[in-house]
């Protein structure tokens, strides 16, 4: 930070850095998961996006393909018969899911609607997901959190879409604003390094994932 | 919300309305895929974003608040994060590629905010850029509409990274004290 900013504005300034998108991918992820845990932080990028939103009449608009389709089969539509490319990534581990899931079946459900156990055959390491209203929360109920300078990533895979970053927990619980997750949706986790994947996509190991029943 | 029609159909999709999802692909897809367009600068990366950003919307649209903004605004700012994403999440060397791909395109001279037909907020948006130095102005109007990093803007206007990362960290501060004002 320059000498020049004064330091009760650094937070202010890395929220509008954010909007305008300047940020290196490794800061946009920190801004994003301060965005979930500090509401200060939120507010202030909620404000500058309010401030910089004119900017958007700037652009103009593109000829459509109508890719609607492929959106519709990723959300709604069948899943491929054949074996999609992340089961790979773990053997054994929509099993393990489905297992977990028929212990889960017995549980009171409350206003918690169970939707899978992130699970795999060779680790301890489990995370319940559940859905109570706009919330997702993927909680860790057994298994060791990430070592130091990593991070347990949350991934949504939707038939052989490329995977799309739901977020990274740091403790034992994450809780997201997503509705609309589908059966045969999955969900996994892989171990990045801290702030997430530099790339978008995994790049660490994937430890458990759980079909969305 | 009665003057905002993508509002009330996030409502209906965030409902499960598939009808309404396909109505807000239509309304609203070729305005997404101008600012992907323009973000990314391919055709086939901007269709797959779109797809990734059509998908987002379905699974985000329980937590649009109309009383906190307009549909559009909200589907624009999914598009640019994910946007903005995969570009900082290209490899060095790709970045390195575009950064003198996007530097060397010549300066029309015409920032973007002279097309706007200013009214309201934008009127004020415009009168609030016009008090930057107008290299600054371009910066910042170059970083938000296309997702140039420092490193791109610094390329293109021949400064040093420290020097435009200064720039625009003061311009931000300058409009933050004009646009609240």
């Amino acid at each position: 930070m320059t000498n020049d900013i004064p330091k009760q504005d650094e937070a202010d300034i890395m929220a509008a850095e954010y909007v305008l998108g300047t940020l290196p991918h490794a800061d946009r992820l920190a801004a994003e998961t301060r965005m979930r845990r500090d509401a200060h932080f939120a507010l202030a990028v909620k404000r500058w996006q309010a401030r910089l939103e004119p900017l958007n009449d700037s652009y103009v608009d593109a000829p459509l393909p109508n890719l609607l389709p492929q959106i519709e089969a990723r959300l709604f539509g069948t899943l491929p018969k054949k074996s999609p490319f992340w089961k790979s990534w773990f053997a054994g581990a929509a099993v393990a899911a489905t297992l977990g899931l028929a212990v889960l079946a017995f549980l009171p459900g409350q206003n918690v609607q169970p939707l899978t156990t992130l699970a795999a055959e060779n680790t301890d390491l489990r995370y319940d997901v559940s859905q109570r209203g706009d919330d997702l929360r993927i909680t860790r109920t057994a298994g060791p959190a990430a070592a130091a300078g990593q991070v347990h990533e949350v991934w949504l895979i939707v038939g052989n879409a490329t995977p799309i970053s739901l977020g990274l927990i740091d403790g034992a619980a994450l809780t997201l604003a997503t509705t609309g997750l589908a059966p045969g949706m999955v969900i996994a986790i892989s171990l990045e390094p801290t702030g997430g994947s530099p790339t978008g996509t995994p790049t660490g190991p994937v430890l458990v994932t759980g079909v969305i029943s | 919300m009665t003057d905002d029609p993508i509002a009330a159909l996030l409502i209906r999709v965030a409902a499960q309305d598939r009808a309404a999802f396909a109505d807000i692909y239509a309304a609203a897809g070729a305005k997404l895929m101008g600012v992907l367009l323009r973000i990314l600068g391919n055709r086939a990366e901007a269709e797959d974003a779109l797809q990734e950003v059509f998908t987002r919307a379905w699974l985000r649209a329980g937590r649009f608040d109309a009383t906190r903004g307009r549909g559009m605004t909200w589907l624009i700012t999914i598009a640019r994060n994910h946007a903005i994403d995969r570009l900082r999440a290209r490899s060095p060397q790709s970045i390195a590629d575009d950064g003198e791909a996007v530097a060397s395109l010549p300066d029309t001279g015409r920032g973007p905010l002279s097309g706007l037909v200013a009214q309201g907020e934008a009127r004020r948006a415009v009168a609030c850029f016009g008090e930057l130095d107008p290299i600054h102005s371009a910066a910042v109007q170059g970083a938000y509409l296309e997702g140039a990093s420092y490193e791109i803007l610094a390329a293109r206007h021949n400064v040093p990274v420290n020097t435009m990362r200064t720039w625009l960290r003061r311009s931000l501060l300058k409009l933050r004290e004009c646009l609240d004002r």
